[in-house]
């Protein structure tokens, strides 16, 4: 079993902040209070939760551009505060898409500085910034400048500037705040795509339908606490949401689907059942159920084997990680 | 550290280039000024009598009033250079510091960051004196005029150097002090200050004490002494002003060093560097 790729284990962080130049007033901002979780190689992983939750100052933190004032986190098993050079090498961050550019340089010159930057030849630099640019759709725009860049370019050129480096760990933090449902859209395989190429990604945001697809894991945090940390499906059973459960079946009478709707009470907890007339002999049969997706079908089935009742159609509902996340933050 | 000064030499000549026009403007403006001073004296009384003069005050050979004037813009083109250098202290306040620090940050420290920035004082000291060439032509020929500026720009590009980082250093001062990036408020008071008691308009001796050893804090009056030695009396007949200068520009790097370093502190502990606006 290889180390986990991010391991966040009890890290606090207090904001201190003073106000007044001359009576210097100070007030403490509670942003983490001892949070852990780990994220597994090759994993996306969502951090989410409320506004002020403590994302942001999470994500920060594991790029080694704040201190946390104790415990620690490791990227790929070094300490990002006694090894934040390392560290820096290793994680690629996307904090705040409309910002760390030169306005008034063009993408391709912007990308430039970074590629220099990071040590680069001339000629890598060049070549590089071509290849991401490529990557991520931004060839036709390379040459105007940074300013007249729209929300989406913006973003697709943060996450370019993330990708010269190739870090194998990427933090982003709402990579697609404001981004219209393409480019949204764009982003998310861009993610998708990455993590297929082995790399992991830590991802916030607020969307859960855009979280929903592409994440594997999620970690929940509210006040700086975190409140959950596990897949999407055993958080679902684990927190007992209930699934929604819809049975079509053939029958000549109302009367006759009565007796099949008790014996799948008598075996599975209903919280609420009906059943509804969608056509002429056909009925639907509702139920909502507390439990997973297994107790669930295998109850069903079993029940509907021993009936001979022709059955057209069986569906077990999720429900959706928005159900999820509103019992969880409540 | 060199792939720093890469990336930061890479960036503004980019910039350079696209604000060539801006750039221009703000070196012409100082020029029109010192060229203005030049002419004071002639203007009030006449050419020949501040011949006179000066030949009585300097015991010095010059011939004619146009290689005086001559000298006397490479004088002034030093207000040229403390304009251009200082004009660093708002560097910190710029898009710079705000919108790519974050980003800078994961692959080199401020205070390296800091230091390249002066891998560009040769170009800007070029830059904001090259105009010395033409301008000295119609004076004293185009043969003196290029070896008078080729003799001049190593002071130059020093002069540049040491400015642009006694630039950051207010800059930063002022940011890790007040926590603002609206750096101008006070650095916008440097300039007239140190010009005033550089030694370029008034001669030392009459300025105010205060503002003289203020004026002695900044690089200004020693870079003015190397500049009179070299260029009126040819030679570096004493080392004084070279130590002296060499002292203050150290205390400047190591002042910089070390504020660039309590500012990436401030900013890893706090999350925010500037956090006021006044
Ligand atoms: N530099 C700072 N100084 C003081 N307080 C801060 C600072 N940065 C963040 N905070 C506070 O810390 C808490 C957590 O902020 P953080 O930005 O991490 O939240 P977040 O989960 O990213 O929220 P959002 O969803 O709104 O982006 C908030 O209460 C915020 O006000
Ligand atoms: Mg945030």
């Amino acid at each position: 079993m290889m180390d986990p790729a991010i391991v966040v284990d009890k890290v606090v962080k207090r904001y201190v902040v003073k106000s007044g130049v001359f009576r210097r007033r100070t007030s403490v901002v509670e942003a983490l209070k001892g949070i852990s979780f780990t994220v597994d190689r090759g994993e996306v992983h969502a951090l989410l939760g409320p506004n002020g939750a403590g994302k942001t100052t999470t994500v920060k933190i594991l790029a080694t551009l704040l201190l946390p004032d104790s415990g620690d986190a490791y990227i790929l098993g070094h300490s990002v505060t006694k090894e934040a050079d390392t560290v820096r090498k290793l994680v690629g961050v996307v904090l705040d898409v409309s910002r760390g550019f030169y306005p008034y340089l063009t993408g391709y010159e912007n990308l430039m500085f970074y590629a220099l930057l990071r040590g680069l030849s001339r000629r890598e630099a060049k070549a590089r910034v071509r290849e991401v640019l490529e990557l991520v759709g931004l060839r036709d725009a390379a040459n105007r400048s940074y300013l007249s860049y729209s929300m989406g370019m913006r973003a697709r050129l943060s996450i370019a500037k993330v990708l010269i480096d190739d870090p194998e760990v990427l933090l982003l933090d709402e990579p697609t705040l404001g981004l219209d449902v393409h480019s949204a859209r764009f982003v998310r395989s861009l993610i998708l795509d990455l993590a297929k190429r082995g790399k992991t990604i830590l991802v916030t945001g607020h969307n859960m339908f855009e979280i929903e697809q592409i994440a594997s894991k999620i970690t929940v945090i509210n006040r700086g606490q975190v409140v959950a940390s596990d897949s999407p499906q055993s958080l679902r059973e684990k927190i007992g949401l209930v699934h929604r459960v819809e049975i079509n079946v053939h029958a000549l009478e109302r009367s006759d689907v009565e007796p099949l709707l008790t014996a799948i009470s008598s075996r599975l907890k209903l919280e609420k059942s009906s059943v509804e007339t969608i056509a002429e002999n056909q009925y639907r049969i509702v139920l909502y159920v507390a439990g997973s997706r297994e107790y669930i079908s295998s109850n069903v089935f079993d029940v509907l084997r021993t009936y001979g009742i022709k059955v057209l159609d069986v569906k077990i509902i999720e429900p959706t990680l928005e159900d999820l996340y509103l019992a969880l933050v409540r | 550290m060199w792939s720093v000064v890469m990336a930061v030499l890479y960036r503004d000549t980019r910039v350079l280039k696209r604000r060539m026009y801006a750039m221009i403007s703000l070196y012409i403006i100082p020029i029109i000024f010192s060229l203005a001073i030049v002419y004071a004296p002639a203007a009030v009384t006449s050419p020949s009598q501040v011949l006179q003069r000066f030949r009585l005050l300097t015991n010095l050979p010059i011939e004619n009033l146009s290689e005086l004037l001559a000298l006397m813009l490479y004088f002034s083109s030093i207000i040229s250079i403390t304009a251009i250098g200082t004009s660093t202290a708002y560097w910190v306040a710029e898009d710079d510091v705000h919108e790519v620090l974050y980003s800078v940050l994961k692959y080199t420290t401020l205070s390296r960051y800091v230091l390249a920035e002066l891998a560009v004082a040769p170009l800007q000291a070029v830059i904001s004196t090259i105009y010395l060439v033409p301008a000295t032509i119609p004076l004293i020929g185009v043969v003196k005029s290029v070896i008078m500026y080729l003799t001049y720009l190593p002071i130059a590009v020093v002069a540049m150097s040491v400015l642009m980082i006694y630039g950051y250093t207010i800059g930063l001062l002022i940011v890790r002090l007040l926590r603002t990036s609206e750096v101008w408020i006070v650095s916008n008071w440097l300039l007239p200050l140190i010009l005033l008691a550089s030694g370029i308009y008034i001669p030392l001796s009459l300025i105010p004490a205060v503002l003289r050893y203020f004026a002695y804090t900044t690089p200004v009056p020693y870079i003015m002494e190397i500049a009179k030695l070299v260029l009126v009396f040819r030679s570096l007949s004493t080392q004084v002003p070279i130590v002296l200068f060499t002292f203050i520009a150290t205390i400047y790097v190591i002042a910089t060093t070390y504020l660039a370093r309590s500012c990436e502190y401030v900013l890893k502990r706090e999350g925010i560097l500037c956090l006021r606006r006044m």
